[in-house]
């Protein structure tokens, strides 16, 4: 219960900083550790449980290792409708032989899904770790892992 | 003075204060609102939606929750119809499908008020599907279970945890239908930051959080409940003793009572319960051949009383226990006294008389700087330690620790110094508009320092040693206690446990040692008699709190084999001393 | 790249407000947005009008919230404390999340100088000297945009102490989400912003009385400041002479699904759903019949070939049952499976659920597990009504609007479409 006492208004804007915190942790540790999560909570003069409670609650933090790419494919509505969305993930599955949630056993990719990323008019459309890539038909996306895959 | 209120509910004309929610005005006026994570001393969160009602403002018509909703004059509210009911019904149902809520095997049944929901709304059956996620039972905790299959995730646990106690372990993880309480950085609650204080325990409107050791052996309806008081310290946690047939479920706290509100901890409500595995004495034991024998009560006090009455009054000695109630000391000091004894004191040691002759820990809710000296409050009187945690983390209060030693409350602290140090404290209450001190047993100079720097500023708390010491000082047992002097010791022991190596080691060099005590050891080496005393639960009277708070302390269950009270016996010395 | 799908539209509105910047190369550098004409409108906000008069100006204008809630801007503006010495926050909302829209994106990314100046002068009307921008974190390409054109601002004197040597100073701070389509409600977006749990707050106390850090804060979505700078250039006449009686000025129309050209499109408040896929979106694509279409993004609800004349305004949807949401128009072709496409949007909302309120937690995930069966084949009698009763728990009486987002799609889908559901169930696969 490390928290020590400081100014209230103080107190708020420091929590403030926790998504930031929160990435920047991601970053240096790789993903979002026991370790992590408490450098964070030392930092920010906070509970443990409030860490974890709010990194927790979004999607984009991994609470996992991840793969050294990690591919969110859309699936929403639009995407859907466009071909992306389910056609893809599976697409996706079949190439990698993951599952939605898993990451290829040489840990190059993990696979997962996620709402809708605002490229509904240039859908199907999916993200590889910070990077948006839209209009994608599945040859296109074979085209993307392999050139991933074969590393740098 | 609050404003006065009036609404209309359920087209009558009801009366509240302004500042009031719609739930406080309809429930102090006898309108019955169902709720379920709404509780009296939690904020409110309006999660569960059961406690929905019709509010009509200003020509606006809308629904709300009722315990969330500030009271307004000329409100017109409806608590009750069918629509509400149908949604309330609905609503409860969607919990119930939920989790894994199977009322047969839980041992909440009975008492569990989704249950009561269930039952009020006239559920016999759940319209939606169910999931039967596979959810952990989480049994690493040693008093208690968290069952999540039983969980409507009300989160008045995690309320409780942060704003009763302050110790900010539970928590939540998760969104949406994956969200799970948890402890810390989701680690099982048995290696966790949990200080095992059972109020989470307390407050869980289900069977999701179970105390082990009294599951399944008593309905609310078949037990009894006896408000005493805790003598497991001199905070003085009010108590409410669960008992079935004469056998003691578990301790609760008693939400009314002052000081700690309904709150207690391990130590009072848990460790007598589970962590006590030593024999009990039932009849009295005689050191005769060699080892201690079983002998009549007759027997055994005619010796006591041949000895008292044989060793010159000099060389007699008495301890009492402050785990004795005021009544019990009196008689004690008395006794003594009558014989001309003078070498009395108390089993805990020497207690000194602090200035303060009254204090209320209530004030500490009003503290914005805390001074902690000689007193780690993660161990002893850990409720008076909740205040400081509860003014630390909510409040922003500022926490200094003055202490040689490294505290457990040393990481929540702004500062830690030692003792030679103390000036920076001082120095740091500059800042505060209501500084409080806490000092125990091991303060020495640094405390003398600070009454005279902060005298007219700051409030003081005395950490009594023992439990009654109040008690025991005003029957003028505070000692000193001459155990080289003492040839013949009698001690009244109550329940105590842990005795000084010196003490004993003295005790073992006495000629004639008789003790009064709820159980055998550790007196087995070294007493001569030892005559079977009432346990904490068993006896009747009164204590003193540290706050100089008289507080009552009620039989719950009835003494096994020849236990007496501990007046009876000393009575019964008397008499036998008399002649 | 959003740009190059931007369309200008048609005739009624030939000179684009709010795309009058797309498809020029490189306008989020500041350079060319200066030389486009950019932040004369903060000129001219602060050296000609008083703080009050600019909160009339956009009041007269009629503009009303483009995050889906559609509340009158300006009213919002003048729920503000006036005392000078309340500190007072602006926060940008540029949590797009809801499905089918992107026009937030396309501003930030491509236009981000256009937000940036509808903030300054928002801020300067009410009062606040910091703005906070809360950007989803899924869009990096947009913060990295926005910080530039901010870091740009401050070069150039538009941000900062003095601004254009008036006593009205401003600093920007971005907060990058972190996935969380709720953190788009306001009092979650607050939480948020303040390093918790993105869970919705109560209301009252409303954030224009106790917002970030327990001050009032007034926030808007960035459509809406992007509004701004059109309004105090070309005065807020022009902007109501666009539009319908209660929605006013132009409107970023996002348009996808079985379109030919999905985009987006900017047209006057009340152009008709038909005109909008017809002839600005190029009508149904392949040549298909229109089967259903989501006038505002999917919490709203869905509509049929027969409401093609409906205006596209917050007024009119709800006559024909719907709402204008943020305008994000998807269409639906003969060949979709109606119950495949609302399970789409019941999984989108069981996942953004908060979790707080018991309602919506189960709600949302005891009905996209009945959809997830129906549509499998698997579905049993009585699962429609199940799907109906549960909207019917949920609607009205949840923590936050998402609950009654959540069942719009449901219930409208089977309103109009109930004999799928039914094909469903009966013959265990799909009618299409």
């Amino acid at each position: 219960m490390a928290i020590p006492a400081v100014d209230r208004k103080l107190q708020l804007v420091k929590r403030s900083r926790m998504l930031d915190m929160l990435y920047a942790a991601q970053k240096r540790y790789g993903y979002l550790s026991e370790e992590a999560l408490r450098h964070v909570a030392e930092e920010l003069g906070l509970p443990l449980k409030e860490v974890c409670s709010t990194a927790s609650f979004y999607s984009l933090y991994h609470m996992k290792p991840p793969g050294q790419y990690v591919i969110q494919v859309c699936e929403g509505l639009v995407c859907s409708l466009r071909g992306g969305a389910e056609h893809l993930v599976d697409h996706l599955r079949q190439k990698l032989g993951i599952d939605v949630g898993e990451t290829t056993p040489d840990g190059k990719f993990t696979l997962q899904t996620v709402q809708c990323l605002a490229a509904c008019d240039t859908s199907p459309a999916m993200r590889i770790n910070d990077d948006l890539y839209e209009n994608l038909t599945l040859e296109e996306v074979d085209a993307i892992i392999e050139m991933l895959a074969g590393g740098r | 003075m609050v404003e006065e209120i009036t609404l209309l509910v359920d087209g009558r004309e009801v009366k509240g204060r302004k500042g009031e929610t719609i739930l406080q005005v309809c429930q102090e006026n006898g309108i019955d609102v169902p709720t379920l994570c709404h509780f009296e001393r939690l904020s409110d969160i309006g999660s569960c939606r059961v406690c929905i009602v019709e509010i009509e403002e200003r020509g606006r018509t809308r629904i709300d929750t009722s315990c969330t909703t500030p009271a307004a004059e000329g409100m017109v509210v409806r608590t009750n119809g069918e629509k509400l009911n149908a949604f309330r019904k609905a609503a409860i149902e969607l919990l119930l499908s939920e989790r894994n809520h199977f009322c047969m095997y839980c041992e909440m049944s009975g008492d569990c008020e989704l249950q009561k929901l269930a039952y009020r709304f006239g559920i016999d059956h759940i319209r939606y599907p169910r999931f039967y996620p596979k959810l952990p039972v989480d049994s690493s905790r040693k008093y208690f279970i968290m069952d999540h299959n039983r969980c409507v995730l009300c989160r008045r646990c995690v309320r409780a945890c942060e704003e009763l106690v302050g110790n900010h372990t539970l928590g939540l993880r998760g969104r949406g239908f994956e969200t799970m309480i948890c402890a810390d950085l989701n680690v099982p609650f048995g290696e966790s930051s949990c200080v095992s204080c059972g109020t989470c325990l307390s407050v869980c409107p289900t069977g999701a959080l179970v105390d082990r050791r009294s599951a399944y052996m008593g309905r609310e309806v078949q037990v009894k409940r006896v408000k005493s008081t805790c003598l497991f310290c001199s905070v003085g946690c009010g108590t409410e003793i669960v008992v079935r047939d004469d056998y003691i479920l578990r301790v609760e706290g008693d939400w009314d009572a002052e000081p700690n509100r309904g709150l207690l901890c391990a130590a009072g409500r848990f460790e007598p319960l589970y962590d006590e595995t030593r024999a009990r004495s039932l009849k009295p034991l005689v050191r005769r051949n060699g080892g201690l024998e079983e002998a009549s009560w007759e027997e055994a006090l005619d010796l006591v009383a041949e000895k008292l009455r044989g060793f010159d009054k000099k060389a007699i000695g008495a301890l009492a226990s402050t785990r004795a109630t005021n009544e019990t000391l009196q008689l004690f000091a008395e006794l003594f006294k009558e014989m001309g004894v003078e070498n009395l004191g108390c089993l805990e040691g020497p207690i000194t008389e602090p200035p303060e002759k009254e204090l209320s820990l209530a004030d500490l809710d009003e503290a914005d700087m805390f001074i902690v000296v000689g007193e780690d409050l993660a161990e002893d009187h850990q409720v008076a330690g909740f205040f400081v945690k509860r003014g630390v983390t909510n409040r922003g209060a500022r926490l200094v620790v003055v202490d040689e030693e490294e505290t457990g409350f040393v990481p929540l602290a702004r500062r830690w110094l030692k003792p030679d140090e103390v000036e920076e404290a001082v120095h740091l209450c500059n800042a505060a508009a209501q500084p409080a001190v806490i000092y125990g047993a091991r303060a020495g100079e640094e405390l003398e320092v600070l009454r005279r720097e902060l005298a007219d500023r700051a409030r003081f708390f005395w950490m009594a040693p023992g439990t009654n010491a109040r008690g025991a000082l005003a029957a003028g047992l505070g000692g000193p206690f001459d155990a080289e002097a003492a040839r013949c010791v009698y001690i009244l022991a109550c329940d105590q446990g842990k005795i000084s190596e010196e003490l004993m080691a003295q005790l073992k060099e006495a000629d004639f040692v008789a003790v009064q005590s709820s159980y055998v050891e550790p007196w087995a080496e070294v007493a001569d008699v030892i005559l079977p005393s009432v346990l904490w639960a068993e006896k009747e009277g009164s204590v003193t709190n540290l706050e100089g708070r008289t507080l009552k302390v009620a039989r719950a269950v009835e003494p096994p084999g020849e236990v007496k009270g501990e007046g009876e016996i000393l009575r019964a010395i008397r008499l036998g001393v008399r002649g | 790249m959003l740009s190059s799908r931007c369309w200008q539209g048609g005739d009624e509105m030939p000179e684009k407000a709010l795309l009058r910047n797309a498809g020029v190369p490189h306008v989020e550098r500041i350079d060319v947005y200066l030389a486009r004409g950019g932040y004369q409108a903060v000129r001219k906000a602060l050296l000609e009008y008083k703080p009050q008069e600019i909160i009339e100006m956009i009041k007269r204008s009629g503009l009303r919230g483009r995050g889906g809630a559609g509340f009158p801007t300006g009213l919002k503006w003048d729920f503000m404390p006036k005392d000078p010495n309340i500190t007072k926050y602006l926060c940008i909302n540029f949590d797009e999340g809801e499905t089918g829209t992107f026009k937030d994106r396309y501003l930030v990314e491509e236009d981000p100088h256009q937000v940036l100046e509808g903030a300054i002068i928002a801020a300067y009307a009410v009062g606040a000297r910091k703005a906070f921008m809360y950007t989803r974190g899924e869009f990096p390409l947009g913060m990295k945009r926005w910080i530039k054109a901010v870091a740009e601002a401050y070069g150039r004197g538009f941000l900062g102490k003095n601004i254009l040597g008036t006593d009205f100073s401003l600093d920007v701070y971005v907060h990058r989400g972190a996935g969380a389509y709720i953190c788009g409600e306001e009092t979650a977006l607050m939480e948020s912003l303040e390093g918790k749990r993105g869970e919705p707050r109560l209301k009252p106390p409303f954030p224009t009385q106790v917002g970030l850090f327990g001050q009032p804060t007034l926030i808007n979505n960035v459509e809406t400041l992007a509004c701004v700078p059109h309004i105090v250039l070309r005065g807020p006449e022009w902007f109501a002479s666009i539009g319908t009686e209660e929605s006013k000025g132009p409107k970023l129309f996002c348009v996808s699904g079985h379109v030919e050209k999905p985009g987006l499109y900017e047209l006057p408040m009340g152009t008709t759903l038909r005109e909008i896929i017809y002839e600005h979106a190029g009508g149904v694509w392949e040549g298909r019949k229109l089967k259903a279409v989501i006038p505002g993004g999917a919490s709203t609800p869905m509509l049929t070939p027969e409401h093609l004349d409906v205006p596209m305004a917050f007024e009119t949807l709800p006559k024909v049952g719907s709402m204008l949401g943020t305008g994000a128009v998807i269409v639906m072709d003969e060949s979709t499976c109606i119950v495949n496409a609302v399970l789409h949007l019941a999984r989108f909302f069981a996942h953004e659920s908060c979790g707080k309120c018991a309602p919506c937690r189960v709600g949302t995930h005891t009905m996209l597990k009945i959809l997830e069966r129906v549509e499998a084949g698997e579905g049993r009698d009585g699962d429609i009504d199940l799907l109906l009763d549960i909207c019917e728990t949920m609607y009205g009486k949840t923590f936050c609007p998402l609950g009654d987002a959540a069942t719009n799609p449901v219930t409208s889908s089977i309103k109009y479409f109930r004999d799928e559901y039914e094909y469903h169930i009966e013959h265990k696969r799909c009618m299409v």
